[in-house]
């Protein structure tokens, strides 16, 4: 409950007004408290200064009357006989005339003669008579029976002082009401003289009682007035004249008057209290009202917003929820315009604005079994090229018009989407026949004007048929990539998918994959086939032949991946392998004695890393083989790729002591120059004008011209691929050196090759 | 009491011719207060220690009032001695006395003559007027013939006294303590006597002023506060 706004504001507001109410009453009340009790206070002094006036006049004028009386002839002639009896009426008289309630009669030094009061000592009279024969104003107070007389003496002369006449007058309850009409203040005479309290008092009977309840606190009055003697009344005492008692009059100041006045404030100040308060609660509901609903407005608001929905503005809310209201939709407007912004981009290439990848995936997906038609991918020949000659940005502008072209094609795609860097996927769903892709292609083939010159492309393009059973996206696109691929490596201009295709693409991705495994592993090995020597008849040499039983594909051909292996840029690793068995072998052949001289084939690309021939001589060395153990076969196609460095290399490599050999001659489109300047040892003849030697004579001419011409050049011949004894009677008789062959041994393990040497070379004894 | 006896101081000079055959004393008698101030209305009485056997003449003695005052304050009279009381105001008076040594009332009104007032009792008479409160006067009456009042200067002259042994006696109305009476012993020719009595200065009774007025029972006017 708490927790809400409009809750919390309206107690705010309740505490806070309740405190200034609270503290504002307590200043005001404690100050008008204290006023009240000064005033009070101050009331009670001037009345108390009034009342001892009220006596001291009294006592001035009892004094008046007294006198007039002991001037009285008789009065003096009675006391100056000195007859008892006369004296004692003529006080009682003259007493009663005045009013006096007790007379006495003193001598001229102040004994006692006569007195009205039976039992007054001398005592009693003495400091009275001491106090008030020297000043008759004093006010002179006697105690006698609990009760207090106020006292005048007047001396009696005749002429001479021939005695002193005291009246005494009771303080009672008639002369506090006498001092309570001049004061208008209460007035209690107490006496403790004896120990009781005998009061006389204008107060209530109940009042009366409660001073005579506390009667000990009495004398504090006298230092200090007392709110509580009695009740309602701040009450003082004075002194009366005291010898040996306590004669005490006390001062009642009532508090009513103040009390009411201050009663009438606290009513008024609780209800002032009250109504502010009530009109604050009203004020708080109210203005918390106006607060919350906008509020309440503002999370619905906010809430449709976020459910996506279109609230209408809110109205009459305060100018800043208005704006927040507003913020919130501009928010919404700003997230949904980059949410779609996003959304944009997750499907749109950025620099052509074309579909990307995933959107054309995407579209094909959502099309799935209603996909039909044919599918291009187009690839921009050399494009990494262009880019590195235009420079990234001109490139960027290129791919720009080159998308802007597409999107003008006719027939126009139903997709068109940029899968990756110069690759474009176009998707017709109602086909597209060849003549019409021509047209496009070479739409997209005319210059482009980049940078004041006229750019022309060369576009491949992969065209797939899909049949539409449903076949899944990523097979699709990998099949026109295929198609694409295959345009490229025929340099067609459009290659349409061949069934099977993407099974062969599988195996040689396969082959790619595996090839490092297999060599790791040895599922590679070497196979050695015999060179027999014609002039001694024995086995001088063998070619090592590389050798892959794969785990899953069986048997690979090695022309098809030493292919791989040279397209995927993985011939330097089997090259390296092939190096080091055939270097071992050549030390098990020479641990065994056997003074073999071993081929390896190299590829072009091993022919141009220039460290290899120092790598070769630093393995014979380590292996103390001599460097014509070793023979590099090189083709004609791959010395033709950089004449120059390979040249050197083979240079190296020949004046190291190594043999090279050229393979295949005769099948690559060299010209014979290249034998010129080759630094090669021996030449092979390619096994396809040996096969058919026996049947065709100009086989057999080409052959003898062949050897003729690398004889002529000083080097050794080689016949390959020689499979009847009749073959090598020819070459025999063509004085060709060499003779590689079925007609002597297949390719052989190591094993199965040193049981074969063995029996050949026994067989046949070289000739002595 | 005794007190006072120490305040006596008694300077005694003798003249320097004394011729036994003359046998006449005088007495000068100077009195003065402790303030050194001459010390009027001081009754001063001579007791012989042998009484003369001839009577002393008695005078004729006045109290007079006169601006509703008793005149002179203080009267010393032998005993036996008769008092005039002459009323020489416009006004009544009722003088008074309650003194032991003489009781009396006498209603003087105007221009009426009263018989004068025997005192035969020696002692202090206090007079008053019932109707003058504030008058006061006494009247001292000795056993001695020899008795007299200082002036205005405190200073009393008695002449053909006899030489001899005296006691002189002392009073005076304002005086703190009644004083014993002091030895003296008078030589022919002249005497000089200076003696001091202390007392308690006091205005001397005075009529106010006339009109109505407001008075206290000492007779003095009550200001208004």
């Amino acid at each position: 409950m708490l927790n809400s706004f409009r809750a919390r504001l309206i107690l705010v507001f309740f505490i806070v007004l309740t405190l200034v109410q609270f503290a504002t009453a307590f200043s005001v009340l404690t100050a008008t408290e204290k006023d009240n009790f000064l005033q009070q206070q101050k009331s009670l002094d001037i009345g108390a200064n009034v009342f001892l006036e009220v006596l001291s006049n009294r006592g001035i004028q009892l004094s008046q009357s007294l006198s007039v009386l002991s001037a009285d002839f008789g009065f003096k002639r009675a006391i100056a006989t000195g007859e008892q009896e006369t004296i004692e009426s003529v006080l009682s008289n003259h007493g009663s005339r005045i009013g006096a309630d007790a007379a006495v009669l003193l001598s001229p030094k102040g004994e006692l003669l006569t007195s009205s009061l039976p039992g007054l000592t001398q005592d009693d009279i003495q400091s009275l008579f001491d106090m008030t024969s020297s000043n008759n104003n004093a006010l002179a107070i006697l105690n006698f029976d609990h009760a207090s007389y106020q006292f005048v003496l007047q001396p009696v002369k005749a002429p001479t002082l021939i005695a002193w006449v005291g009246m005494g007058f009771l303080l009672d309850e008639k002369v506090a009401q006498q001092a309570k009409a001049i004061t208008g203040i209460d007035v209690s005479f107490v006496n403790q003289a004896t120990g009781r309290t005998e009061i006389a008092s204008t107060l209530s009977d109940d009042e009366k009682l409660s001073v005579v309840e506390q009667a000990n606190k009495l004398p504090s009055l006298l230092k200090m007035p007392s709110e509580n003697i009695p009740l309602d009344y701040l009450s003082m005492a004075l002194k009366l004249y005291d010898r040996n008692g306590s004669q005490l009059a006390l001062l009642h100041q009532s508090n009513l008057k103040w009390q009411q006045s201050y009663q009438h404030l606290r009513n008024n100040m609780l209800l002032i209290f009250a109504l502010t308060l009530a009109l604050a609660i009203v004020i708080a509901i109210w203005l918390s009202g106006s607060l919350t609903e906008p509020v309440r407005q503002l999370v619905t608001y906010a809430r449709k917003i976020g459910q996506g929905k279109q609230p209408a503005s809110i109205q009459g809310a305060p100018a800043e929820l208005r704006v927040l209201a507003k913020s919130l939709s501009l928010m919404r407007d700003d997230i949904e315009a980059r949410e779609k912004d996003l959304v944009y981009q997750s499907r749109h290439d950025s620099l052509t604005g074309l579909l990307n990848r995933f959107a054309a995936k995407q579209y094909l997906a959502d099309l799935k079994n209603d996909l039909s038609g044919a599918m291009v991918l187009l690839d921009i020949k050399h494009f990494r090229h262009i880019n590195d000659i235009i420079g990234f940005a001109n490139a960027d502008t290129l791919l720009v018009l080159f998308a802007r072209r597409l999107e003008q094609l006719a027939p126009t795609p139903d997709l068109l989407a940029r899968l990756d860097g110069d690759s474009f996927l176009l998707l017709y769903s109602q086909g597209i026949r060849p003549e019409h892709l021509l047209k496009s292609l070479d739409m997209l083939e005319s210059p482009f004007p980049i940078q004041g010159s006229n750019i022309s492309l060369t576009v491949r393009a992969g065209l797939l048929e899909i049949d539409g059973n449903g076949a899944d996206i990523d097979v699709l696109v990998r099949r026109a990539e295929i198609a694409l691929n295959q345009a490229c490596l025929e340099e067609q201009r459009i290659v349409s998918y061949r069934q099977g295709a993407d099974e062969k693409y599988q195996r040689e991705l396969t082959i790619i994959r595996d090839l490092p495994i297999g060599l790791a592993q040895n599922q590679l090995y070497l196979v050695f086939q015999p060179k027999v020597d014609l002039h001694l008849n024995q086995c001088t040499g063998a070619e090592a032949l590389i050798r892959w039983q794969h785990p899953t594909l069986g048997f690979i051909p090695p022309d098809e991946f030493i292919q791989l292996a040279e397209n995927s840029g993985n011939i330097d690793i089997v090259s390296q392998w092939v190096l080091k068995q055939a270097i071992q072998q050549l030390v098990a052949w020479q641990q065994r004695g056997m003074a073999l001289k071993l081929a390896i084939n190299l590829s072009a690309h091993d022919l141009v890393d220039t460290r290899l021939p120092n790598q070769i001589a630093s393995l014979l060395k380590d292996n103390n083989l001599p460097s014509g153990a070793l023979c590099i076969e090189v083709t004609e196609g791959a010395v033709m790729k950089d004449a120059q460095t390979v040249v050197s290399v083979l240079q190296r490599f020949r004046d190291m002591g190594v043999s090279v050999a050229i393979d295949d001659f005769g099948t690559g489109h060299s010209s014979l120059a290249y034998l010129k300047i080759l630094p090669v040892n021996e030449v092979k003849i390619d096994r396809s004008f040996i096969k058919d030697m026996l049947t065709n004579s100009q086989d057999v001419m080409i052959v003898n011209t062949s050897i003729q011409l690398i004889h002529g050049l000083g080097f050794t011949v080689v016949a390959e691929g020689v499979e009847e004894q009749e073959g090598v009677d020819i070459l025999r008789n063509l004085n060709c050196d060499i003779i590689q062959g079925y007609v002597f041994s297949k390719p052989l393990k190591a094993a199965e090759f040193d049981l074969w040497f063995e029996a050949f070379n026994h067989k046949n004894p070289s000739d002595a | 009491m005794i007190l006072n006896r120490a305040l006596f101081a008694l300077v005694l000079s003798v003249s320097a011719f004394l011729t036994p055959q003359v046998m006449a004393a005088e007495l000068n008698i100077k009195l003065v207060d402790l303030q050194q101030q001459a010390l009027a209305d001081t009754v001063v009485e001579l007791i012989p220690a042998v009484m003369p056997d001839k009577a002393m003449p008695v005078g004729h003695y006045e109290m007079s009032q006169k601006n509703r005052t008793f005149i002179p304050f203080v009267l010393a009279v032998p005993k036996g001695a008769k008092v005039d009381f002459p009323n020489l105001d416009r006004t009544r008076h009722h003088v008074y006395s309650f003194s032991e040594a003489k009781p009396f009332e006498l209603k003087l009104y105007v221009g009426q003559a009263e018989a004068p007032i025997q005192f035969d009792k020696p002692g202090l008479v206090a007079l008053g007027c019932n109707i003058h409160d504030y008058m006061q006067a006494f009247i001292y009456v000795a056993d001695s013939p020899i008795v007299a009042v200082t002036d205005e200067k405190g200073e009393i002259q008695f002449k053909d006294l006899t030489a001899g042994q005296y006691k002189v006696k002392l009073w005076h109305p304002w005086q703190k303590a009644a004083s014993e009476p002091t030895e003296l012993m008078l030589t022919s020719g002249a005497n000089q006597l200076s003696l001091s009595l202390d007392i308690e200065r006091q205005a001397k009774p005075s009529a106010p002023p006339a009109g109505f007025g407001h008075y206290d029972a000492q007779g003095k006017p009550l200001h208004a506060k």
